[in-house]
Protein backbone atom coordinates (compact mmCIF):
# COMPACT_ATOMS: atom_id res chain seq x y z
CA UNK A 1 0.00 0.00 0.00
CA UNK A 2 0.95 3.69 -0.36
CA UNK A 3 1.91 5.57 2.37
CA UNK A 4 1.04 8.99 0.38
CA UNK A 5 -0.70 8.96 -2.74
CA UNK A 6 -1.49 12.08 -4.96
CA UNK A 7 -2.84 12.08 -8.08
CA UNK A 8 -3.29 16.18 -9.95
CA UNK A 9 -3.86 18.03 -6.60
CA UNK A 10 -4.81 21.54 -7.16
CA UNK A 11 -4.72 24.04 -4.76
CA UNK A 12 -6.51 27.96 -4.86
CA UNK A 13 -5.88 30.21 -2.57
CA UNK A 14 -9.29 32.72 -3.20
CA UNK A 15 -7.75 36.14 -3.02
CA UNK A 16 -9.97 39.00 -0.34
CA UNK A 17 -11.03 42.13 -1.84
CA UNK A 18 -9.00 42.76 -4.50
CA UNK A 19 -6.27 40.13 -4.16
CA UNK A 20 -6.05 38.02 -7.35
CA UNK A 21 -6.51 34.12 -6.12
CA UNK A 22 -2.89 32.18 -6.08
CA UNK A 23 -2.48 28.79 -7.93
CA UNK A 24 -0.92 27.27 -4.64
CA UNK A 25 -0.31 23.60 -6.88
CA UNK A 26 -1.52 22.85 -9.94
CA UNK A 27 -1.83 19.49 -11.12
CA UNK A 28 1.16 17.47 -8.20
CA UNK A 29 1.21 13.64 -8.50
CA UNK A 30 2.77 11.80 -6.51
CA UNK A 31 3.30 8.16 -4.98
CA UNK A 32 5.21 7.22 -2.15
CA UNK A 33 5.34 3.64 -0.55
CA UNK A 34 5.46 3.04 3.02
CA UNK A 35 8.97 2.94 5.08
CA UNK A 36 10.18 5.75 1.80
CA UNK A 37 12.76 8.65 2.48
CA UNK A 38 12.39 11.35 0.17
CA UNK A 39 12.86 15.13 0.64
CA UNK A 40 10.53 17.85 -0.87
CA UNK A 41 12.56 20.98 -2.39
CA UNK A 42 11.54 24.08 -4.61
CA UNK A 43 11.70 27.56 -4.48
CA UNK A 44 9.76 29.69 -2.36
CA UNK A 45 6.16 29.89 -3.13
CA UNK A 46 6.59 26.68 -4.84
CA UNK A 47 3.79 24.64 -2.80
CA UNK A 48 6.15 22.65 -0.39
CA UNK A 49 4.33 24.01 2.40
CA UNK A 50 0.85 23.83 0.89
CA UNK A 51 1.40 20.19 0.19
CA UNK A 52 2.30 19.17 3.67
CA UNK A 53 -0.89 21.49 4.64
CA UNK A 54 -3.03 19.15 2.24
CA UNK A 55 -1.00 15.72 3.55
CA UNK A 56 -1.70 16.63 6.86
CA UNK A 57 -5.28 17.63 6.65
CA UNK A 58 -5.04 21.22 7.43
CA UNK A 59 -6.17 22.41 4.15
CA UNK A 60 -8.88 20.93 1.55
CA UNK A 61 -7.33 20.22 -2.20
CA UNK A 62 -9.31 22.65 -4.24
CA UNK A 63 -9.04 19.48 -6.94
CA UNK A 64 -7.61 16.03 -7.32
CA UNK A 65 -7.00 13.33 -5.08
CA UNK A 66 -5.36 12.87 -1.87
CA UNK A 67 -4.64 9.71 0.49
CA UNK A 68 -2.55 8.26 3.38
CA UNK A 69 -2.44 4.82 3.88
CA UNK A 70 -5.34 4.61 1.68
CA UNK A 71 -7.55 7.23 3.29
CA UNK A 72 -8.89 9.38 1.34
CA UNK A 73 -8.12 13.46 3.43
CA UNK A 74 -11.11 14.94 2.23
CA UNK A 75 -13.38 12.08 2.73
CA UNK A 76 -12.01 10.64 5.86
CA UNK A 77 -9.73 12.91 7.50
CA UNK A 78 -10.06 11.45 10.83
CA UNK A 79 -8.96 7.87 9.90
CA UNK A 80 -5.76 10.10 8.32
CA UNK A 81 -5.15 11.69 11.82
CA UNK A 82 -5.41 8.66 13.57
CA UNK B 1 -11.24 13.62 25.50
CA UNK B 2 -11.07 13.89 29.32
CA UNK B 3 -6.98 14.23 28.81
CA UNK B 4 -7.29 16.94 26.18
CA UNK B 5 -9.36 18.75 28.50
CA UNK B 6 -6.97 19.04 30.79
CA UNK B 7 -4.19 19.78 29.32
CA UNK B 8 -6.09 22.98 27.66
CA UNK B 9 -6.95 23.56 31.52
CA UNK B 10 -3.57 23.46 32.05
CA UNK B 11 -3.05 25.81 29.49
CA UNK B 12 -6.60 27.98 30.42
CA UNK B 13 -4.55 28.19 34.08
CA UNK B 14 -1.68 29.43 32.95
CA UNK B 15 -3.07 31.99 30.79
CA UNK B 16 -4.67 33.25 33.67
CA UNK B 17 -1.40 33.54 35.56
CA UNK B 18 0.09 35.56 33.05
CA UNK B 19 -2.96 37.51 32.78
CA UNK B 20 -3.58 38.53 36.91
CA UNK B 21 -1.88 38.33 39.82
CA UNK B 22 -3.60 38.26 43.36
CA UNK B 23 -2.66 41.63 43.33
CA UNK B 24 -4.07 43.27 39.99
CA UNK B 25 -7.21 40.68 40.40
CA UNK B 26 -8.28 41.95 43.41
CA UNK B 27 -7.48 45.79 43.47
CA UNK B 28 -7.05 46.06 39.28
CA UNK B 29 -10.33 44.02 38.22
CA UNK B 30 -12.47 43.62 41.19
CA UNK B 31 -11.83 47.12 42.81
CA UNK B 32 -13.02 47.80 39.01
CA UNK B 33 -16.06 46.00 38.89
CA UNK B 34 -17.35 46.96 42.73
CA UNK B 35 -16.87 50.48 42.22
CA UNK B 36 -18.63 50.83 38.38
CA UNK B 37 -21.22 48.66 39.75
CA UNK B 38 -21.67 50.34 43.17
CA UNK B 39 -22.08 53.88 41.05
CA UNK B 40 -24.80 52.30 38.95
CA UNK B 41 -26.12 51.23 42.27
CA UNK B 42 -25.89 54.35 43.75
CA UNK B 43 -28.50 55.53 41.49
CA UNK B 44 -31.17 53.36 42.90
CA UNK B 45 -29.61 55.25 46.55
CA UNK B 46 -30.09 58.22 45.05
CA UNK B 47 -33.62 57.95 43.99
CA UNK B 48 -34.56 56.92 47.60
CA UNK B 49 -36.24 53.71 46.54
CA UNK B 50 -35.53 50.77 48.36
CA UNK B 51 -36.55 48.65 46.03
CA UNK B 52 -34.41 50.28 43.25
CA UNK B 53 -31.65 49.81 45.00
CA UNK B 54 -32.28 46.12 45.79
CA UNK B 55 -33.07 45.65 42.06
CA UNK B 56 -29.73 47.24 40.94
CA UNK B 57 -27.87 45.33 44.01
CA UNK B 58 -29.03 41.93 42.82
CA UNK B 59 -28.34 42.67 39.17
CA UNK B 60 -25.09 43.58 39.14
CA UNK B 61 -24.11 40.94 41.57
CA UNK B 62 -25.00 38.78 38.43
CA UNK B 63 -23.70 41.02 35.95
CA UNK B 64 -20.59 41.66 37.07
CA UNK B 65 -19.68 37.80 37.22
CA UNK B 66 -20.84 37.71 34.04
CA UNK B 67 -18.46 39.99 32.62
CA UNK B 68 -16.02 38.51 33.64
CA UNK B 69 -16.91 35.00 32.41
CA UNK B 70 -17.08 36.57 29.08
CA UNK B 71 -13.29 36.59 29.14
CA UNK B 72 -13.84 33.13 27.53
CA UNK B 73 -14.63 34.62 23.89
CA UNK B 74 -10.95 36.32 23.88
CA UNK B 75 -9.69 33.31 25.53
CA UNK B 76 -11.49 31.44 22.49
CA UNK B 77 -9.97 32.83 19.68
CA UNK B 78 -6.22 32.77 21.49
CA UNK B 79 -5.14 29.51 19.75
CA UNK B 80 -5.61 31.14 16.45
CA UNK B 81 -3.30 34.31 17.45
CA UNK B 82 -0.77 31.85 19.28
CA UNK B 83 -0.66 29.82 15.98
CA UNK B 84 -2.04 26.13 17.67
CA UNK B 85 -5.32 26.53 15.99
CA UNK B 86 -4.28 24.21 12.72
CA UNK B 87 -2.35 21.69 15.10
CA UNK B 88 -5.50 21.04 16.63
CA UNK B 89 -7.65 20.94 14.12
CA UNK B 90 -5.08 17.98 12.71
CA UNK B 91 -4.43 15.85 15.87
CA UNK B 92 -6.38 13.20 16.34
CA UNK B 93 -8.26 14.21 19.07
CA UNK B 94 -11.82 16.68 18.93
CA UNK B 95 -10.82 20.30 19.09
CA UNK B 96 -13.36 21.55 21.03
CA UNK B 97 -12.92 19.72 24.46
CA UNK B 98 -8.92 21.15 24.17
CA UNK B 99 -10.60 24.53 23.25
CA UNK B 100 -13.20 24.37 25.83
CA UNK B 101 -10.44 23.20 28.36
CA UNK B 102 -8.33 26.31 28.18
CA UNK B 103 -11.55 29.21 28.19
CA UNK B 104 -13.25 27.71 31.16
CA UNK B 105 -10.96 29.23 33.62
CA UNK B 106 -13.28 32.60 32.86
CA UNK B 107 -15.96 31.21 33.87
CA UNK B 108 -14.49 30.51 37.47
CA UNK B 109 -13.11 34.17 37.40
CA UNK B 110 -16.93 34.75 36.64
CA UNK B 111 -18.40 32.86 39.73
CA UNK B 112 -15.77 34.36 41.79
CA UNK B 113 -16.59 37.48 41.12
CA UNK B 114 -20.11 37.24 41.67
CA UNK B 115 -19.62 36.10 44.89
CA UNK B 116 -16.85 38.17 45.56
CA UNK B 117 -19.43 41.58 44.71
CA UNK B 118 -22.08 39.55 46.79
CA UNK B 119 -20.29 39.71 49.97
CA UNK B 120 -19.07 43.13 49.56
CA UNK B 121 -22.44 44.74 48.47
CA UNK B 122 -23.85 42.33 51.60
CA UNK B 123 -21.61 44.50 54.43
CA UNK B 124 -22.16 47.42 52.36
CA UNK B 125 -25.80 47.81 52.02
CA UNK B 126 -26.51 45.36 54.59
CA UNK B 127 -27.68 42.34 52.35
CA UNK B 128 -29.69 39.60 54.40
CA UNK B 129 -29.58 36.05 53.53
CA UNK B 130 -31.49 33.34 54.86
CA UNK B 131 -29.53 29.76 54.38
CA UNK B 132 -32.03 28.84 51.69
CA UNK B 133 -31.92 32.19 49.73
CA UNK B 134 -27.81 32.41 50.05
CA UNK B 135 -28.00 28.51 48.53
CA UNK B 136 -30.41 29.96 46.31
CA UNK B 137 -28.63 32.93 45.28
CA UNK B 138 -25.35 31.17 44.80
CA UNK B 139 -27.20 28.45 42.13
CA UNK B 140 -28.16 31.72 40.42
CA UNK B 141 -25.02 32.76 40.20
CA UNK B 142 -23.39 29.12 39.08
CA UNK B 143 -25.75 28.88 36.53
CA UNK B 144 -25.71 32.93 35.26
CA UNK B 145 -22.37 32.31 34.54
CA UNK B 146 -22.50 29.42 33.36
CA UNK B 147 -24.56 30.20 30.27
CA UNK B 148 -22.49 33.24 29.74
CA UNK B 149 -19.78 30.99 29.54
CA UNK B 150 -21.57 29.01 26.71
CA UNK B 151 -22.77 31.91 24.79
CA UNK B 152 -18.87 33.64 25.33
CA UNK B 153 -18.03 30.17 23.37
CA UNK B 154 -20.30 30.71 20.83
CA UNK B 155 -19.54 33.99 20.64
CA UNK B 156 -15.98 32.90 20.05
CA UNK B 157 -16.33 30.37 18.21
CA UNK B 158 -17.60 32.90 15.69
CA UNK B 159 -15.01 36.05 16.29
CA UNK B 160 -12.21 32.60 15.61
CA UNK B 161 -12.81 33.79 11.89
CA UNK B 162 -12.10 37.75 12.84
CA UNK B 163 -9.45 37.91 15.82
CA UNK B 164 -9.00 41.64 15.78
CA UNK B 165 -13.03 41.99 16.79
CA UNK B 166 -12.58 39.51 20.20
CA UNK B 167 -12.11 42.75 22.52
CA UNK B 168 -15.08 44.38 20.58
CA UNK B 169 -17.20 41.44 21.00
CA UNK B 170 -16.33 41.08 24.42
CA UNK B 171 -17.08 45.08 25.59
CA UNK B 172 -20.20 45.05 23.87
CA UNK B 173 -21.84 41.87 24.97
CA UNK B 174 -21.10 42.67 28.87
CA UNK B 175 -22.77 46.47 28.31
CA UNK B 176 -25.86 44.27 25.97
CA UNK B 177 -26.43 41.69 28.45
CA UNK B 178 -26.64 44.73 31.67
CA UNK B 179 -28.81 46.51 29.61
CA UNK B 180 -31.09 43.29 28.48
CA UNK B 181 -31.14 40.42 30.21
CA UNK B 182 -33.01 42.43 33.84
CA UNK B 183 -29.86 43.87 35.55
CA UNK B 184 -29.95 47.03 35.56
CA UNK B 185 -33.30 47.90 33.38
CA UNK B 186 -36.31 45.72 33.60
CA UNK B 187 -37.04 43.61 30.99
CA UNK B 188 -40.93 45.09 31.10
CA UNK B 189 -39.23 48.03 29.89
CA UNK B 190 -38.20 46.56 26.21
CA UNK B 191 -40.78 45.75 23.50
CA UNK B 192 -42.49 43.06 24.01
CA UNK B 193 -41.16 41.57 20.36
CA UNK B 194 -37.85 41.28 22.03
CA UNK B 195 -39.45 39.53 24.72
CA UNK B 196 -38.19 35.74 23.16
CA UNK B 197 -34.87 37.31 22.50
CA UNK B 198 -34.10 38.19 25.80
CA UNK B 199 -35.28 34.94 27.25
CA UNK B 200 -32.37 33.46 25.38
CA UNK B 201 -30.17 35.58 26.72
CA UNK B 202 -27.35 34.19 29.83
CA UNK B 203 -28.65 35.41 33.14
CA UNK B 204 -32.27 36.39 32.40
CA UNK B 205 -33.14 33.15 34.29
CA UNK B 206 -30.80 33.41 36.98
CA UNK B 207 -31.77 37.18 37.67
CA UNK B 208 -35.30 36.35 37.79
CA UNK B 209 -34.75 33.21 39.76
CA UNK B 210 -32.42 35.30 42.11
CA UNK B 211 -34.90 38.18 42.42
CA UNK B 212 -37.76 35.52 43.08
CA UNK B 213 -35.87 33.82 45.93
CA UNK B 214 -34.83 37.37 47.35
CA UNK B 215 -38.64 37.87 47.79
CA UNK B 216 -38.99 34.72 49.13
CA UNK B 217 -41.39 33.50 46.15
CA UNK B 218 -42.19 29.64 45.49
CA UNK B 219 -39.07 27.20 45.34
CA UNK B 220 -40.67 25.00 42.15
CA UNK B 221 -40.59 28.46 40.32
CA UNK B 222 -37.14 29.03 41.16
CA UNK B 223 -36.46 25.80 40.36
CA UNK B 224 -37.76 26.35 36.58
CA UNK B 225 -36.13 29.37 36.26
CA UNK B 226 -32.58 28.07 37.22
CA UNK B 227 -33.61 24.99 35.05
CA UNK B 228 -34.17 27.20 32.04
CA UNK B 229 -30.90 28.81 32.69
CA UNK B 230 -29.10 25.18 32.45
CA UNK B 231 -30.92 24.71 29.11
CA UNK B 232 -29.59 28.05 27.79
CA UNK B 233 -26.22 27.32 28.68
CA UNK B 234 -26.59 23.75 27.13
CA UNK B 235 -28.22 25.77 23.88
CA UNK B 236 -25.17 28.28 23.65
CA UNK B 237 -22.40 25.57 24.01
CA UNK B 238 -24.04 23.01 21.63
CA UNK B 239 -24.32 26.06 19.16
CA UNK B 240 -20.53 26.91 19.85
CA UNK B 241 -19.51 23.72 19.27
CA UNK B 242 -21.22 23.46 16.02
CA UNK B 243 -20.27 27.09 14.52
CA UNK B 244 -16.89 26.07 15.50
CA UNK B 245 -17.04 22.56 13.61
CA UNK B 246 -18.23 24.73 10.76
CA UNK B 247 -15.29 27.47 10.54
CA UNK B 248 -12.74 24.66 10.77
CA UNK B 249 -14.76 22.88 7.68
CA UNK B 250 -14.60 26.36 5.97
CA UNK B 251 -11.06 27.07 6.85
CA UNK B 252 -9.67 24.28 5.62
CA UNK B 253 -11.53 24.73 2.53
CA UNK B 254 -10.78 28.27 2.10
CA UNK B 255 -6.93 28.43 3.85
CA UNK B 256 -8.45 30.84 6.37
CA UNK B 257 -7.69 28.26 9.27
CA UNK B 258 -3.68 29.09 9.38
CA UNK B 259 -1.76 31.65 11.27
CA UNK B 260 -3.32 34.78 11.85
Amino acid sequence: MLAIDVQALRRVYKGHGKQKEVVGLDGISLQIGAGEIHGLLGPNGAGKTTLVKVLSTILLPSAGQVSILGHDVVQQPKKVRA
Amino acid sequence: MRHLFAVGWMLGVEDFKSFWNWRSWTFGWLLRIVTSGLSLVLVGKLLGSAASLHYLLIGNIIISGCIGALFAVMATTWNRLDGTYPLLVIAPANLIPAVIGRSIVWMLQGIATSVAVLLIYSLIFGLKFSALQLALALLSIVLANLSTYGFAFFLGALVARLPSMRSVVFNSTGSLLAAFCGAAVPISFWPEALGWLIKLLPSTHALIAMRSAMAELEVTRIAIELGYEGLIALLWAGLGAAIMTYMVNAGRADGSIQFE
